[in-house]
């Protein structure tokens, strides 16, 4: 995925820069194609601010929005400008993003009735966004494991103790054999019920403390992945397009 | 450091804690009522033929070690009933031995079902 996004980012860059060339070449041309230019440029950066929207909310109508109004650029463009070897150079990379869009679209799509099965259940491969959902997933599962752990101990397992130790007390000070026995058995219960739940809860609070970390480093992992610098030259252009997705 | 070598000492800090447990070392005992004649003597019963003490007994744990805590089953178990008889009292902690006939006669001390001491009884004639 990461390498279609920087495909349509690389293709931004080539296609927005000789059209802003063109522009400003002489002050009476840009004054003569102004408008039109403008025009383009805001098609263009409306059909950009699409594919960066599908890129955070996965809505695919984003996308057919941004191939309609990429269609539309280079048709306008081609009336503006012609069939000139200068002016297919600036289109080709949009001709190319357009492509990129579609076959995302394609991929995006339900399967086809004649689709065989395996075709259709074939999983693709894990993504960042995927690495970084599955790392949310573990930190709010282990922090719900690791509250319950830390519930059964403090909450369960420690009055249990102090219960069993003030029987234990109670027994010290019980003057005849069957009081004494009495409170012994009782402190017996609650040591029994004491330590299971320290037990459990400890098992749980080091899952939940496993499950955490794993998240963590899940997370920092998908991040690391999110920001892409990428160099970027083309006829009279030089620079660079950094990507950065939250 | 690794997270085996973590681990590693987890498991020796745990043990170490499970070592910690209270170790039976000798039986604490003191006379509470009974014949003038009998008596506890440097870890020794003391009772007269035909005569009756009663004492109070409780496991010591080995110094350096957790203390009992009252909740480990202890049990005094007569080997010898012909010469003395060792029964539980209705008071706290407190046992009866009888004098059946002279002799000397051993107590098994039991910790949770399991032996861990020999106490010595001696009938004396009156």
């Amino acid at each position: 995925m990461t390498r279609s996004i920087l495909s349509l980012f690389v293709a931004v860059g080539l296609a927005t820069t000789p059209v802003m060339t063109r522009a400003a070449q002489t002050p009476a041309e840009a004054a003569a194609v102004d408008p039109r230019v403008h025009r383009l440029q805001t098609m263009y950066a409306d059909a950009q601010a699409k594919v960066a929207h599908y890129e955070q909310s996965r809505d695919a109508q984003e996308l057919y929005d941004a191939r309609t109004l990429l269609m539309t650029w280079l048709e306008e463009h081609r009336i503006t400008y012609g069939d000139s070897p200068a002016a297919l150079d600036v289109r080709a990379p949009v001709y190319e993003q357009v492509r990129s869009i579609e076959a995302r679209l394609a991929a995006a799509a339900p399967p086809s009735p004649t689709t065989p099965p395996a075709a259709a259940v074939a999983s693709p491969p894990e993504s960042d966004d995927d690495t970084d959902a599955a790392g949310r997933g573990l930190i709010g599962g282990g922090a719900a494991m690791l509250a319950m752990g830390a519930a059964g101990v403090l909450g369960v397992g420690m009055p249990f103790w102090a219960l069993r130790s003030q029987s234990i007390d109670e027994a010290d000070r019980a003057q005849f054999r069957v009081d004494q026995e009495e409170h012994l058995d009782r402190a017996r219960r609650r040591e029994t019920t004491a330590v299971t739940m320290f037990a459990m809860g400890g098992v749980l609070a080091a899952g939940g403390v496993l499950m955490l970390a794993g998240g963590v480093v899940m997370r920092a992992r998908a991040r690391r992945h999110r920001m892409a610098v990428t160099p970027q030259l083309g006829p009279g252009f030089a620079g660079a397009s950094a990507t950065v997705r939250f | 450091m690794s997270i085996r070598t973590l681990f590693g000492a987890a498991l020796l800090l745990s043990m170490g804690a499970c070592d910690e447990s209270a170790r039976y070392d000798h039986v604490n005992m003191f006379k509470v009522a009974g014949d003038v004649e009998g008596d506890v003597e440097r870890g020794m019963l003391l009772v007269p033929h035909g005569g009756v003490l009663m004492f109070e007994a409780k496991p010591v744990a080995e110094p350096g070690r957790r203390g009992f805590d009252g909740l480990e089953r202890f049990e005094l178990v007569g080997t010898q009933p012909d010469v003395v008889g060792v029964r539980r009292s209705i008071r706290s902690d407190a046992w009866v031995v009888n004098g059946v006939r002279p002799g000397s006669a051993s107590i098994v001390v039991e910790l949770d079902g399991e032996p861990v001491d020999t106490l010595t009884v001696e009938v004396t004639a009156r």
